[in-house]
């Protein structure tokens, strides 16, 4: 009981081909421009990831699990303005705790929505986004809320290991945990059985329910970690932060190859995703090239990146 | 049965072949189909069936060959090339707009209009007219087809096809889904269109829906034809013949004894479902096997389901081993040791996506974890083991399920409970869609589980297969058991006519 060795290679190729895309890119970025491959654009790349990044593997633990959440800036921006506001009066420790476990609690009704109330996931997490951004409005009055203390800042300085920055350190902390919880534990593995068939992921005695509502939790969490960098950025918090995040966050999960049916997909494909599109920022501005034509780029390769999909589903089905 | 046409045929086929990857799905078919009858298509999952039924209505290409139609060569692209010379497919998977209505439905894509508005009158006369041709009277054209049962949904499909004055009706496995009675006039129906002049292809794997009403049989085995000749001098053992390529019969032996003192391993007492099914009591000793039959509807599925904690009772309770189950849900009956091979495969019991591997140890998957981790190794090994076991035939563990034939993914099923080390396994519908091969080898498996003391329930619409199996067989009729019988204590008629009711027992005109 072997693969043969073309359906191997079928196999690698269309697994691989996100990476390979990757790498063609960074050879020829290093090749054409002598500015890429310096530790400075480098450590500038892995910066700039890192919120989309967060939010990317984020997003990829309901996808799996045949769930959309569009809510995550949102969370994002309330959670950072709580963070900010706790903070000041007593201190990072608790104004970060504090936005996580908000993020949570606001990934909780998201969960609650789309499964006890059964509102689609797509409506439901886009109405609670305008609902939470709302409340941030209402919370600050629409002002922006400053940060009395610099220490929020550190997440936005380099770290000691090879410059890259704290928020960088961050987003690898999150790639790993969450990597290996959805690849290898229990609960990762009900994601993928709950995305790709509920009703036999019900028979199988797996609670379709509590998978997605965890999932949920665990977007809504990450969310507010992803609200904290973007704070640490300005120092400050708004009610409007990261307006559409979740919309690259979710086109490069679906770039890496996350099934937007549900079921298929890995945490470490929407990190590639995520760098891939990066990269082709970095390039265009590495290059001199007009910016104007970067978004056009992006597109085309999600439409792409999809219909490559389709196209190997069609033909191994 | 009307006698061999001299006339050219409507359709000839010649040396059509197709591969897929390095699989060779049809080499060389050459066949000549005449109008005005019905041709019976066998042979086993996986001979080309369906993809032969699909290159004649333009789903799926041929790699090379010709099909000529009253002796013109036509390529089909799409399915509507195919329609535009007449010929209709209806498939095992319906497709309708279950949102709108029944008259939409039929007439879609050629709705009559005046400057892009719906003539609704003229759509509904028009309706009226073709369904009262069909006789289909009980079927209303306002009605949202999402209301229908799948047999009315099938004749939607069936009105739809000649709606397009499908000269050709191509129809996949039309009878599995109906009951009884649904499938005697459906094969009524396509007598008489084929006395109006169509010619009817019917796929099948009921042999007797084929043996009476067919005029030809083709049979397919590995994508050649091994037979095709007129219907008389069948029988089901020479179809099964040219379809196995030998003679294959299941012939039931006597269920080994179950003593009367066995323990009770699953009894169930006044089970009522919140939609008024039941009140159902019985109970399995170890060993046992308990069948149940009944008609399509009768409540078989639904006190299974109801036991395994999928849908919600009023009253009853459901004990295993003597312990009664405090909370119906499918956690706690797995806890409980139930285990329950699921009626609709790809609807509830398999992920299509997913490979072997991970479908089999969905239910054990906590079994394979240290902490949360799971544990590969092992994992793989028991599946293995377990899919072995079972005969799975697949590349290997890690192959999609999708890839697998119905009875081997039906295999893959039983391993993913067989795997739970169940007391009470129920199997709901276990051979459905399942070739005469690997049927043999679920009875085998199921006769084996119930050696080992599992209690076992199984329901069937195949008579034959729980009246053969089953130390005792339950009947039930509209949400109730009305008789039991012992094992070889019964006949299919009394089977049937106990389904039935008294009332309707003339409706069986099936059984021979």
């Amino acid at each position: 009981m072997t693969h043969s060795a073309s359906a191997l290679l079928r196999y690698r190729s269309r697994d691989l081909g996100i990476a390979f895309t990757a790498i063609a890119l960074v050879v020829a970025l290093s090749v054409s421009t002598d500015t890429f491959m310096t530790p400075g654009n480098l450590v500038n790349i892995l910066d700039q990831i890192a919120v989309v990044g967060i939010l990317a593997c984020a997003v990829t633990v309901p996808m799996i699990a045949g769930v959309f959440d569009l809510s995550m800036s949102a969370v994002a921006a309330l959670s950072a303005i709580m963070a900010i506001t706790v903070a000041n009066r007593w201190g990072i420790v608790a104004g970060a705790s504090i936005a996580i476990v908000i993020g949570v609690a606001l990934g909780t009704i998201n969960g609650l929505a789309v499964t006890y109330a059964r509102v689609n996931s797509f409506i439901a997490t886009l109405a609670t986004s305008m609902v939470f951004r709302g409340i941030a409005t209402a919370v600050t009055d629409g002002q922006i809320v400053k940060a009395d203390d610099m220490s929020l800042q550190t997440l936005s300085r380099p770290s000691p290991i090879a410059g890259i920055t704290w928020a960088t350190w961050l987003l690898i902390g999150v790639f790993a945990i969450v990597g290996i919880v959805v690849a290898k534990t229990v609960y990762g593995r009900n994601l993928y059985a709950v995305g790709g068939n509920p009703n036999a992921a019900l028979v199988s005695g797996i609670s379709v329910t509590g998978t997605r509502i965890t999932a949920f939790m665990i977007s809504g969490g990450l969310s507010a970690v992803a609200g904290l960098v973007l704070a640490s950025r300005a120092l400050s918090a708004q009610p409007s932060m990261g307006t559409g995040t979740e919309f690259t966050a979710i086109a490069a999960a679906v770039i890496g190859g996350v099934s937007l049916a549900g079921g298929a997909g890995a945490i470490w494909r929407s990190v590639l995703g995520v760098v891939l599109l990066q990269l082709i920022a970095n390039g265009f501005n590495l290059l001199g090239a007009p910016t104007i034509y970067q978004q056009v780029v992006q597109g085309a390769l999600i439409l792409f990146a999809v219909s490559l999909d389709q196209f190997l589903r069609a033909r191994d089905g | 049965m009307t006698t061999t046409a001299v006339s050219a045929p409507l359709i000839s086929i010649e040396g059509l072949a197709k591969s897929y990857a390095r699989n060779t799905v049809l080499h060389d078919l050459n066949l000549g189909l005449h109008a005005g009858r019905v041709y019976g298509l066998l042979g086993e999952n996986g001979a080309g069936k369906t993809t032969f039924a699909g290159i004649l209505s333009g789903l799926t290409h041929a790699d090379s060959g010709h099909i000529l139609i009253d002796g013109e060569p036509h390529a089909f692209r799409v399915p509507k090339d195919a329609l535009d010379q007449g010929i209709a497919i209806i498939t095992q998977e319906q497709s309708l707009a279950l949102d709108r209505s029944v008259a939409e439905n039929v007439f879609s894509g050629q709705l009559a209009s005046t400057l892009g508005f719906v003539r609704t009158r003229a759509l509904r006369e028009q309706f009226t007219s073709l369904r009262d041709s069909v006789g289909f009277t009980d079927l209303h054209a306002g009605t949202v087809v999402r209301s229908l049962s799948q047999a009315k949904r099938q004749q939607v499909e069936i009105l739809r096809a000649l709606a397009r004055d499908a000269r050709v009706l191509i129809m996949d496995e039309p009878t599995a889904i109906l009951s009884i009675a649904e499938t005697q006039h459906l094969l009524q129906l396509i007598r008489r269109l084929a006395e109006d002049g169509r010619l009817v292809l019917l796929i099948s794997h009921f042999l007797e829906d084929v043996l009476s009403v067919a005029d030809e049989v083709i049979v397919l085995r590995d994508g050649a034809v091994t037979f095709a000749g007129p219907t008389e001098g069948q029988t089901p053992r020479t179809l099964t013949q040219h379809m196995v390529g030998r003679a294959v019969e299941i012939e039931h032996k006597r269920p080994t004894r179950v003593a009367p003192d066995a323990p009770v391993r699953l009894a169930v007492t006044g089970l009522t479902r919140t939609d008024g099914i039941g009140p159902v009591s019985f109970h399995v000793r170890a060993g046992e096997i308990v069948g149940m039959a009944g008609l399509v509807g009768a409540g078989r599925s639904e006190v299974a389901r109801a036991i395994f904690g999928l849908d919600k009772i009023s009253s009853g309770t459901v004990a295993v081993d003597g312990v009664e189950l405090r909370r119906l849900t499918p956690h706690n009956a797995i806890r409980h040791g139930l285990a329950f091979v699921s009626e609709d495969r790809k609807h509830d019991g398999l992920s299509l996506v997913h490979s072997v591997r991970e479908n089999a140890s969905l239910v054990v998957r906590r079994k394979f974890a240290r902490f949360h981790f799971r544990t590969v190794r092992p994992e793989k090994s028991a599946v293995g083991r377990h899919t072995d076991h079972m005969m799975v035939k697949a590349s290997s563990i890690e192959q999609s399920v999708w890839q697998l034939s119905g009875g081997n993914q039906q295999k893959v099923m039983f391993a993913k409970w067989v795997m739970t080390n169940p007391t009470v396994l129920i199997v709901d519908e276990p051979t459905r869609g399942v070739d005469v091969g690997a049927k043999a080898q679920i009875y085998d498996i199921i006769l084996g589980l119930a050696a080992q003391g599992i209690a076992i329930v199984i329901i069937s619409s195949e008579i034959e297969e729980v009246m053969g199996l089953a130390h005792r067989l339950l009947v039930m009729r509209r949400g109730r058991v009305v008789r039991e019988f012992d094992w070889g204590a019964t006949s299919r008629a009394e089977v049937i006519a106990a389904a039935f009711g008294d009332y309707e027992q003339e409706d069986d005109t099936r059984d021979t």
